[in-house]
């Protein structure tokens, strides 16, 4: 019958006024579409970004050297995973604080049975495990309990944070077996493992996002919660996930920064490195109204973030004006938000 | 009142131009103290643009008005004040932290104020309106009907001339309706002009005097109210023939694919049971308040039922308990105010259409069909008319009329059993009203059965084939179509 009614034949009783417009849709479909794929802003601060880092890698001494490279990347991959996982949490408008704290600890936990057991696959395992658990609290409080994101992640970055220190006496766990950083901080052809992890992870989340139900869902929850109830979204459930997902990049971040330093402790994840994973997840173009994000935008920000840490270290800036000038990024790039949706406004 | 002392106000050629766009052409109306001028037109037709000017928001671009036969120029709301015009907006423009006195003043709050002095003043005005309310009430406190009653006052405070009504009904129950229309009338008796602009034809014929029609920034039609027909409205209004509706009277209904029983959830709905047929439309009809909306949530599992059960026919026609979590899966709900939970704004139309029907599109593997869903969005705008330049245009750039139309494709799409419309044309101009009601009786005709709520009698009795009256979160009614009638439907409903 409806598709009946799509040849216009059964529109006859239909307000005649039908309007030509949408009568030459194929043709102008063509067009706006290719409109919708340039016009989008997020694509030209993409662009921009690159040439940026193009310009630096000319004119910064030793930043095209292959070492400098890989160990930029492998240094991105942790913060790069967590940024991945806030990622999910901000389109939905919400936040995680306790990202960088749960990564510790989560290493710390898993590192001590690793010591104990000298067993990588049960140290990996539980290191995740703990991750997946903390998160999975962070969703539950969120999702069912209805309770506001950042004062429930602030309070279980403090108790993780706390936690942290007390269980270890504020030293870090060593005693791993060799083979553990064999692998996750070793390298295949000269290749960094903790990069192809990330990298691996950072696809299948792109796919998850961009081309599943879940993902399709998880927008419309960000966009506008009600109308995706109405829709039929378990919102709830969206919630939930999202959060668990969030601890599990902490969980995978936290096995290679743990196999990379041979060692964890409380000083892995101090609430200040936070500021380092929503750098990525901003310049990237996700909004923490909610709604927007990608993973490949997190990644390319996240990325870029470590340029920019890696060009201040290559010129020896102190350590503290570099804190500066991440804020000053997350300022700046907060402002391009607010152009980007002008923008948005005018097409 | 003698012909001589008679106020007038007289627009001569006046045209608008927005960047882009011809607001109005050539306009010219003339309107006399003590009549009502209804002023009708489609959205984008150019009445809100005419009363603008007239109210100092904006100024016209060629033109000139004349007030008694001076020529004036109003230049701001100011100089609009000061020339004795008030402008009453559709949604009341209160400070509501604000009393009643404050409020009706405002233009005259300076310095240390003197309470006494403005709320004998507030009093004033409001009696002039035969209207009771405590000028020392908070506007917050007040209900929507009142708050309007107050920003009248206010324009009559401001001298009160001539009166700009812009749809002050469209939130209004019966009741305050009626209120506003003896206030009106009232005014017109104290020899004010007064300018009416509603969507609803029947409320435009009933309070004025004459009625103009615009169409595309022109005045197309004007004359005395009993000597233009409705059809004639229409036709002009539109620019073309509105939909007819179906007879559907003499069509019977006998199975049934939807059953409720002893609905309840908290206060309302309240032990609520009834049927639906296949391809019955099926009205919903009771007072703000009473329960109507929740019912639908209720049924729809948005709001959780303390007890009842739900039925839904299968494939073979016999009906199975559905859980309250499953009823979602076989429904379409259009919800009563698309801006808070109908629509993606941001989003395309095509991302806005497909979003209710995602299962539909998962092909083997666990990804998403993506060209498939702008294939079906595309085929639905066209069938459904929904005026747009493509399927890529954001959803929060189209009118009012084709965003409920985009609405209903989305729920098309997934062909649901039953379709619970809450409200499907508020807000909506007069041809895509048409349009819509012709969509749900063809939906209807398809074997989806339809419930439909609304708050215009009008809407109810002409679309129904059978109207379950609710009041108090109970159905106190049930009335069959040949009995349906607007006496009968209000009689019920109190």
């Amino acid at each position: 019958m409806l598709q009946g009614r799509a040849n216009g034949k059964t529109c006859r009783g239909m307000v005649v006024s039908v309007n030509t417009i949408t009568e030459s849709a194929p043709k102008a479909s063509f067009r706006s579409r290719t409109k919708y794929m340039i016009g989008n802003p997020n694509i030209l601060f993409l662009i921009a970004g690159i040439v940026i880092v193009v310009i630096i890698s000319f004119i910064v001494p030793n930043f095209m050297t292959w070492e400098n490279i890989t160990s930029l990347i492998s240094q991105a991959s942790t913060t790069g995973l967590m940024a991945i996982g806030l990622t999910f949490v901000i389109i939905t408008a919400g936040i995680d604080l306790s990202l960088p704290c749960v990564m510790a600890l989560s290493s710390i936990v898993g590192c001590m049975i690793m010591r104990n057991t000298q067993n990588v696959l049960a140290g990996v395992l539980s290191i995740i495990a703990v991750a997946a658990a903390i998160g999975a609290f962070n969703g539950l409080s969120v999702s069912r309990l209805k309770m506001v994101p950042m004062i429930v992640t602030l309070a279980v970055q403090t108790v993780a944070a706390g936690l942290s220190s007390w269980i270890t006496g504020a030293t870090s766990v060593g005693g791993l077996p060799k083979s553990f950083s064999k692998i996750f901080a070793g390298s295949i052809f000269g290749f960094p493992i903790s990069a192809l992890i990330f990298i691996l992870i950072a696809v299948c989340m792109h796919l998850l996002l961009s081309k599943t139900i879940f993902g399709r869902q998880l927008y419309q929850v960000g966009v506008n919660e009600k109308t995706a109830k109405v829709n039929g979204v378990n919102t709830e459930r969206i919630i939930f996930m999202i959060y668990l997902i969030s601890g599990i990049m902490a969980g995978v971040a936290g096995v290679l920064n743990a196999a990379k330093l041979n060692c964890a402790g409380p000083s892995m994840g101090t609430p200040d490195k936070f500021t380092d994973i929503v750098c990525g997840v901003v310049i990237g173009g996700g909004s923490v109204m909610g709604g927007k994000g990608t993973i490949l935008g997190t990644v390319l920000g996240s990325l870029f973030m470590a340029v920019i840490t890696n060009v201040m270290n290559l010129y020896g800036v102190d350590y503290f004006i570099t804190f500066i000038i991440k804020g000053g990024v997350i300022v700046l790039f907060t402002y391009f938000d607010i152009l980007r949706n002008k923008a948005g406004e005018k097409r | 009142m003698s012909q001589i002392k008679r106020r007038t106000l007289k627009i001569e050629n006046i045209s608008k131009s927005f960047p882009g766009v011809k607001a109005l052409q050539n306009v010219s109306i003339e309107a006399y103290g003590g009549d009502v001028t209804g002023l009708i037109g489609v959205n984008g037709a150019g009445k809100s643009t005419l009363m603008n000017i007239l109210g100092g928001i904006h100024q016209a671009t060629e033109g000139r008005i004349f007030i008694d036969g001076e020529e004036v120029h109003i230049n701001s709301p100011r100089d609009a004040e000061k020339y004795g015009i008030g402008f009453i907006h559709q949604d009341p423009v209160t400070f509501n932290y604000m009393t009643v006195a404050e409020n009706i003043c405002i233009s005259k709050l300076h310095g240390v104020v003197n309470y006494k002095k403005i709320n004998v003043e507030a009093q004033k005005y409001l009696s002039m309106m035969g209207c009771y309310i405590k000028p020392t009430k908070k506007v917050g406190d007040l209900p929507i009907g009142e708050r309007q009653m107050v920003e009248i006052a206010r324009a009559l405070s401001c001298g009160g001339k001539i009166l700009l009504f812009d749809e002050p009904t469209a939130s209004f129950t019966e009741n305050e309706k009626k209120k506003l229309f003896e206030v009106i009338r009232q005014l017109k008796r104290q020899g004010a002009i007064i300018f009416f602009i509603s969507h609803f034809l029947d409320e435009v014929e009933e309070i004025s005097d004459k009625i103009v029609v615009m169409r595309d920034g022109k005045v197309v039609i004007s004359g005395n109210t009993n000597e233009i027909s409705r059809a004639e409205i229409l036709e002009n209004m539109i620019g073309g023939q509105v939909a007819e509706l179906d007879d559907r009277s003499n069509k019977t209904f006998d199975k049934v694919v939807f059953r409720v029983e002893g609905l309840t959830a908290g206060k309302s709905p309240n032990n609520v049971s009834f049927e639906l047929h296949k391809g019955e439309i099926v009205g919903l009809w009771g007072l703000m308040g009473s329960g109507r909306s929740e019912l639908i949530r209720t049924i729809y599992g948005l709001d959780k039922a303390d007890s009842g059960q739900i039925y839904i026919a299968d494939e073979k026609g016999s009906l199975q308990l559905a859980k309250f979590s499953d009823v979602r899966n076989y429904c379409g709900y259009l919800t009563e105010s698309r801006h808070d939970d109908g629509l993606f704004l941001p989003w395309s139309i095509w991302e806005n259409i497909a979003s209710p029907s995602l299962q539909r599109y998962k092909t083997k593997g666990p990804f998403l069909n993506y060209a498939q869903q702008r294939e079906d969005a595309e085929k639905y705008v066209k069938a459904l008319h929904v005026k747009t330049p493509s399927i890529y245009t954001k959803i929060e750039s189209l009118s009012g009329g084709n965003q409920q139309k985009a609405i209903m494709a989305k729920w098309l799409l997934r062909k649901p059993k039953v379709f619970l419309l809450d409200e499907p044309t508020r807000g909506v101009d007069v041809g895509a009203k048409a349009e819509i009601h012709k969509m749900i009786q063809k939906l209807a005709e398809e074997g989806t059965a339809c419930l439909v709520v609304s708050s215009e009698i009008e809407e109810i009795s002409v679309l129904s084939d059978r109207i379950l009256v609710i009041n108090r979160g109970n159905i106190v009614a049930e009335i069959e179509k040949d009995r349906i009638d607007k006496e009968v439907l209000m009689a019920n409903c109190v």
